[in-house]
């Protein structure tokens, strides 16, 4: 399979894109859910409901991340 | 006479310094906005009544990116022409790229990557070159757009999903998106883990598109407040201060043209069901 340097590189790269990987979902289910609001007339519901699964999302992605490339250093 | 070559190389090499500074530097006083005027812009500010040219200035970012793919297939066109088995000076440098692109991605991917070796080298050349594109005098690097990015990183999604749909099953790749339930607890649990996992998914195009459209945008406005600034200093006297920025611009770009590329690897690395003997070496360490 990968060699050592190439896990190293996919190391180098997931970890580049944590920081994109906590801030956006969320960010993302605001939108998300600001725009599924003003369809169904429900105004804050689904933007906080959105954001906090966005969170949720963020942290399981840092946790998969971890858990699949994390090993080696 | 050596010497003499010598000091000819050097006044030549002054000269083009010269006239790229030069160009640099009077692109930079001709407008008020801290981004390193292109062609375009100057077209329109002159003749901006003229339909073609306030066409060209709504699409310009299109137009640039067009102009850099044409480059481009150009470029591989005319060095792999005349494929001989010794190569020659162009066509070496084209296959030491090509070679050293296949041999990064299959260090990571693997041999079963070989596949997706043209999709993913042509993102790196394309995204390299147009990030590369704000060192030269009155051009423009399409990939300070928004459009532009967003547009390759849906390209890496689609593919990502067809592999994912492609693999699993359309259901089946469902299943695997609800976290794969098996009790009735986990099957409960669907509603919430369905959603997170679509947004992950959705997230991944953004962070790309996000990264390499904020990284060329902050680099291009670096080089142009600062032309700018070498430019109304000590005004008659240009300053070229954008130079040590354009340095740094150089090793940016190559490092945004190398992350996304890493980065749409490991996406479709994601979207390979794995060989169960390098998920368990994973899991034990």
């Amino acid at each position: 399979m990968s060699t050592e340097d190439g896990n190293q590189k996919r190391m180098l790269a997931v970890y580049l894109t944590i920081p994109f990987v906590l801030a956006i979902p969320p960010v993302l289910g605001w939108f998300i859910g600001d725009w599924l609001d003003g369809k169904l007339n429900i105004r804050p519901v689904l933007t906080y409901v959105l954001i906090l699964l966005g969170f949720i999302a963020g942290f399981k992605e840092l946790f998969r991340i971890i858990k699949r490339f994390g090993n080696g250093i | 006479m050596e010497f003499e070559r010598i000091k000819k190389i050097i006044k030549l090499t002054f000269l083009m310094a010269l006239v790229f500074f030069g160009s640099d530097l009077y692109a930079a006083l001709a407008t008020p906005v801290p981004e390193v005027p292109n062609f375009i812009t100057l077209l329109y500010k002159k003749y901006g009544d003229i339909p073609w040219i306030s066409f060209l200035h709504q699409w310009e970012s299109l137009f640039f990116s067009i102009l850099v793919a044409s480059l481009i297939s150009l470029v591989f066109y005319f060095g792999s022409r005349k494929n001989t088995l010794v190569p020659s000076k162009f066509q070496n440098f084209l296959e030491w790229v090509v070679e050293s692109l296949q041999n990064f991605i299959l260090d990571v991917l693997g041999p079963e990557g070989k596949k997706f070796v043209p999709f993913l080298g042509t993102l790196f050349i394309y995204i390299l070159s147009m990030n590369w594109m704000v060192l030269v005098p009155f051009m423009k690097a399409p990939s300070s757009s928004f459009n532009i990015t967003i547009a390759l990183a849906i390209c890496v999604f689609a593919r990502a999903q067809y592999l994912n749909i492609k693999n699993w099953g359309f259901f089946g790749f469902l299943y695997h998106m609800a976290g794969s339930p098996k009790g009735a607890i986990e099957w409960a649990m669907v509603p919430l883990m369905f959603p997170i996992e679509v947004l992950t998914q959705i997230t991944r195009p953004f962070t790309l598109a996000l990264r390499l459209f904020g990284n060329v945008i902050g680099e291009d406005i670096l080089i142009g407040v600062f032309a700018l600034f070498g430019a109304i200093l000590l005004y008659p006297v240009l300053l070229p201060l954008q130079i040590p920025f354009m340095f740094l611009a150089l090793l940016t770009s190559l490092m945004q043209a190398l992350v996304f590329t890493l980065l749409s690897t490991v996406y479709i690395l994601l979207s390979i069901p794995e060989p169960e003997s390098e998920v368990s070496a994973l899991d034990s360490k």
